[in-house]
Parts: C-alpha cells; sequence; structure tokens
C-alpha cells in the first residue's frame, strides 16, 4: 500500500519542496520535523510507512527519522478520532478546574486519558502548557484553541462533538 | 483576559483592529527602522544602541542581547543565522503568542534590524508545533513583507538580502532552550548541547548563529526608534524598557500587562490586575514560571527584574506570574511541575532523567498517599543531587523549585502525611464566567 493517494503525493512533495528551500542543499535532513508535521496534516497521524517514505527521501537513516517521530509529541503514533481533544492539565489551567474536563470529557465519551473512543469518534490527550495561560482553562480541539472554558462551553462542546 | 500596565511600547498596536496587517503597521512607521539600519547605520553602531538599551533576553535567561550579538565572528566565511525562538512553552508563558497574533509585523521589523547588526542574511523562526493560529498570522505577515519587497533579495531597495522562514517544532519543551532547538531545527531530537561551542561560534549547522527570544527581537524597532539610553531609562538599573508580564491563576484579571522592570509582585497583582478572584486571600505566587521558585504573599515587594530577584531567592523567568488563592494545595501545585520535568526531560543527563522522575514520584505519594515522613526530606536530597549535574538547565529548574515549595509550606506537607491523602478540595470549572472575568 502507498503511503498517499496520488493527489496526497503531490500535495506531500510540493509542501516538502517549499521547506527543503529554507535550508543548504545538505541540510536536508533539517526539513524532518516539518516533514513529519506535513504527513499529519494530511494523514492525520504519521504512520510507520510514512516514516519510512520520508527517510528516503531526505536520505536519512530510517533509525534517525523513527527516533526523532518518538521524541516529540505532537506526532500521533496511530490514528487518532474525528474529533482530538488536547487539554492542558499544567498549573494554571489546572488551578481552574481542567481536571473537570478531563474527567467530563472521559465519563462522557468512555475512554481515558490517552484513548480515543469505540467509536472512532474522539481522542482525549492530556497536554503540558500550550500558552494559553491568561485564558484559562483550555484545550485544544484539532488543533484550535478554546479558550476560557467553564461548565457551559465545555457542555455545548461535548453536544457538538456527540451531534457530529 | 485583559491588555494592560502602564506602558504601550510593545503593545501599542495590540488593541486596533486587524492590528496584525501590514496595512495596520505601516501606518506612519512602514518599518522606519529597518530602513534606517538598513541604509545608515553600521553593525556596530546598532548593536552600541541595543547595548545602551540594557535590553535583555526576554525567554527567561536575562542575557544582555546587545552583547550576545557582539560575541558572532564575521571573519568566519560561514553564513550568520538569526534563530528566533518562539518555542514558548514555560507554564504560565503566553506573551510572545500574542505578539506574533497581535502584531507579527513588528517581530518581523527587530529580525530585519538583528540580521544587519549580525551580519546575517537569514533568519529561521522556530515556532512551537502547538501555535496554529500564530504560525499562519506569522507566515501572513511574511508573505506581505515580501510582496511588498521589505523581504528578499534586496530588502527595501536596499540591495540587503533577508530571507525569514518560520519552522514548526514538535512538541517538546526541552527544544526553548537554544541548543536544543537547534538540534530540533536541523531535524534531530532535541538534546542540549555542551556548551562550548557556544552558538555564536558554532550554532546551527556549525555556523555562527544567535538566538533570541520572541519578545526580545520584537522590542528592537523601539529601541531604535527612541534610542537606547531612553529604552533603557524605562527600565530598572541593568533591565532595560518594559516587559510582557503574563499574568495567570486566581487573580480577578488575569491578562498581559506591559510594565517597567522593576515593578513589585504587589503592584502587579493587587494594583493591575484587581488582585484575587472573589476577594480571597492569596496564598502563592510562582513569579516567572514553572522553574522559578515560589514566593509568599509577604514577599511580593521584590522588584521583578533579573537582578533583583536572585537576592529574593527566586527569579525573573519569563515574567509568567501564577498567582493562587487561599485553599490551593501547594503539593499538587508542586507535584503537577515535576510531572511536567519529568515528562520534558530530554532523557540525556541521568540526574534529570531520574531525578525529576523519582521527585515526581516520591511527591505523588505525598499526596495520594502512602508517603512516610522521611520522603520529605528524600525529595529535598534528590533534589540536592540533580542541580549542577546536568547540560542544560531543565533538571536544575525542577530541583530549585521543588525545596522551596516544600520548606514554605512545610506544615502542609506533613498533614498530607499525617491524613495519609490531600486536605484539599479539587479545583472546579467556574459555571459561567463572570463578565468581569472574561472582560477583554
Amino acid at each position: 500500500m502507498a503511503v498517499f493517494t496520488p493527489e496526497e503525493q503531490s500535495r506531500f512533495e510540493e509542501e516538502l519542496g517549499l521547506v527543503l528551500a529554507r535550508f543548504p542543499e545538505d541540510q536536508k535532513g533539517a526539513a524532518l520535523l516539518e516533514a513529519f508535521h506535513i504527513v499529519q496534516d494530511i494523514l492525520g497521524w504519521v504512520p510507520d510507512k510514512a516514516v519510512e517514505l520520508v527517510a528516503r527521501e531526505l536520505g536519512l537513516p530510517l533509525v534517525r527519522a523513527y527516533e526523532v517521530r518518538s521524541f516529540y509529541t505532537m506526532f500521533h503514533l496511530e490514528k487518532p478520532g474525528g474529533h482530538v481533544l488536547e487539554v492542558c492539565t499544567n498549573v494554571s489551567c489546572a488551578c481552574r478546574g481542567a481536571q473537570e474536563i478531563v474527567d467530563r470529557v472521559c465519563e462522557r465519551f468512555g475512554l481515558a486519558p490517552g484513548e480515543t473512543s469505540a467509536d472512532g469518534r474522539v481522542t482525549l490527550k492530556t497536554v503540558e502548557c500550550l500558552g494559553s495561560c491568561g485564558t484559562a482553562p483550555m484545550l485544544a480541539h484539532n488543533g484550535e484553541y478554546v479558550e476560557e472554558v467553564d461548565e457551559a462551553a465545555l457542555e455545548n462542546l461535548i453536544k457538538e462533538i456527540e451531534g457530529d | 483576559m485583559r491588555i494592560g500596565g502602564t506602558h504601550r511600547v510593545l503593545t501599542k498596536r495590540w488593541d486596533i483592529e486587524d492590528s496584525h496587517l501590514l496595512s495596520t503597521y505601516d501606518e506612519g512607521e512602514r518599518y522606519q527602522q529597518l530602513h534606517r539600519a538598513l541604509t545608515k547605520l553600521s553593525a556596530a553602531e546598532i548593536i552600541d544602541e541595543v547595548k545602551g538599551s540594557n535590553l535583555r533576553g526576554a525567554g527567561g535567561a536575562g542575557f544582555p542581547a546587545g552583547l550576545k550579538w557582539s560575541f558572532v565572528p564575521t571573519d568566519t566565511g560561514k553564513p550568520v543565522y538569526l534563530v528566533v525562538n518562539a518555542d514558548e512553552g514555560e507554564p504560565g508563558t503566553y506573551k510572545d503568542r500574542f505578539i506574533i497574533e497581535r502584531d507579527p509585523h513588528m517581530l518581523l521589523e527587530g529580525i530585519g534590524i538583528a540580521c544587519k547588526a549580525i551580519g546575517s542574511h537569514k533568519a529561521y523562526i522556530f515556532i512551537r508545533g502547538e501555535y496554529t493560529g500564530p504560525r499562519r498570522r506569522l507566515i501572513h505577515a511574511i508573505e506581505e513583507a515580501r510582496a511588498a519587497g521589505i523581504l528578499g533579495e534586496s530588502a527595501m531597495g536596499t540591495g540587503y538580502r533577508l530571507d525569514i522562514h518560520v519552522h514548526r517544532g514538535g512538541g517538546a519543551y526541552i527544544c526553548g532552550e537554544e541548543t536544543s532547538l537547534l538540534e530540533a531545527l536541523e531535524g534531530k531530537k532535541g538534546l542540549p548541547r555542551v556548551k562550548p561551542p557556544f552558538p555564536a561560534v558554532e550554532g546551527l549547522f556549525g555556523c555562527p548563529t544567535v538566538i533570541n527570544n520572541v519578545q526580545t527581537i520584537a522590542s528592537v524597532p523601539a529601541v531604535m526608534e527612541m534610542g537606547g539610553e531612553a529604552f533603557a531609562k524605562m527600565g530598572h538599573e541593568r533591565c532595560g524598557g518594559p516587559h510582557l508580564f503574563n499574568v495567570s491563576g486566581h487573580v480577578k484579571w488575569p491578562g498581559i500587562y506591559e510594565l517597567p522592570f522593576g515593578t513589585t509582585y504587589r503592584e502587579l497583582i493587587f494594583e493591575h490586575c484587581g488582585g484575587m478572584r472573589g476577594e480571597k486571600e492569596l496564598k502563592a505566587v510562582v513569579p516567572g514560571g514553572a522553574s522559578t521558585p515560589v514566593l509568599l504573599p509577604e514577599e511580593l515587594d521584590v522588584r521583578a527584574d533579573f537582578d533583583s530577584m536572585p537576592n529574593a531567592g527566586s527569579m525573573f523567568g519569563t515574567g509568567a506570574v501564577i498567582a493562587l488563592e487561599e485553599g490551593t494545595c501547594m503539593v499538587r501545585t508542586c507535584l503537577r511541575f515535576l510531572e511536567f520535568f519529568h515528562h520534558e526531560s530530554c532523557g540525556q543527563c541521568t540526574p534529570c532523567r531520574e531525578g525529576c522522575g523519582w521527585l515526581a514520584k516520591i511527591v505523588g505519594r505525598i499526596e495520594h498517599g502512602g508517603a512516610t515522613r522521611s520522603d520529605v526530606d528524600l525529595v529535598l536530597e534528590v533534589a540536592d543531587k540533580i542541580v549542577g549535574n546536568t547540560i542544560c538547565a531543565l533538571g536544575d529548574a525542577a530541583a530549585m523549585m521543588a525545596p522551596p515549595m516544600v520548606k514554605k509550606f512545610e506544615a502542609e506537607w506533613n498533614r498530607h502525611i499525617e491524613d495519609e491523602k490531600c486536605p484539599f478540595p479539587k479545583e472546579r470549572l467556574e459555571k459561567n464566567r463572570t463578565p468581569e472575568e472574561s472582560d477583554d
């Protein structure tokens, strides 16, 4: 199985080409993190086959590509649900009730932090500070920030996901 | 949240609609300071101006920016790089995100001036991968600047080549450490490098490199506009200018407050942030992010700047002030920070990799039950074994944060052990944020 459809492949090549143009020609490896981001933008995660493709494109040893994928927390090692919720649980958010967001999402979708719901609808992650401390508590919903979360806002978000 | 403070130097356009667009930045200013730097000033003149401004690195370390620039050798025959550290991740810190969202052109102009000062033609802005919205703003601003001829082969028609690229991180706090950031930018795991060699001599791809925080670079156009001396005068002693204090926690009005260095934490919290929400008592203040030792309410008259804080047994850090109200569990707060450091340790140095883990484990059993009385001493002992024994400051930060949490709230720690559980209630979400608190 190919990693991408032909359309996805050309998007990957085009975007990677722009990244490579930023760096000296003998430093293709510098594009590695961006290459994984591009893969994840397209597929929603970074599967093994994509790691192999990226390593080949950049001329890197396979082990280098694998160790970098696993070092950085943003790259999903498994296909996540349609709604990825990343809840900041560091102190500025925790002191304003972040744990209640985590508990409520777990209860409503029947999962634990780090898991995807059985219906593949929701993935919940607890994450470290996302730089939204003045508008705490917060979460990222498919990468977009939802800030100043209160009970009403959380309930609305859960209903929106349930209705999707 | 609020945007406030006594100064409007870095935040002067933040209230304007579409403040992120070139057309807003254009009004009367149009990259004038960059043009002056490229056409009228020598590199040495710019560096002298910045040295005279007492502009300090705003990413936490407070290193004098002009001095850092002066370390770059100009005769190596290698390219020189400017790397802007937008990998903002110190818990409590969100000022750089707002600079990027509200006034990206101010940052780009600062980058251009800094490039001229160090003889660089290429800058990379390394932005944390989670900042998707800010990254979009930044890319748009760079496109605008390129289209307007401000960036490119001949920046502002001066013949000076100037390229700026935005590069995403992968979600690792350690990459805010400058040498670790360089590793990430080279497409590697973010393991801090042993210094020397310092990045100014051997940085990105082995070439001379300056790494500066977003706020530091964004301050440069103001320094050039008003002159180094005037900028220095706005601050306190050797810390020039205003700082963007990012306040969070239980204050009535969390937000970003542009205030001069040397403002006291008491003034910040009680005069600018409206005191505590619901008129509750203040219990503790984390003054500059997770890495900085906690202050008690009676310690808040210390001046907030890089040089005064060590005298109070703490650090200025990023100016990320987290104010905690009465009823907040300090064991839980300490545990949360320790879990953070354990999670973010790159694993390279044993004292940090193992020590942060052990600290989190021990404090975890004090918080959740199962600890013995000697565990409190064990926290201090393990912390002592980390300090000074690692390549970078991450382990030190954990090991210097934890002991004051123990010593300043000792009765609370002992009560946890006696009760074999946490005596404090869980924090709850607010039902509906009052208009006062969501006041923008």
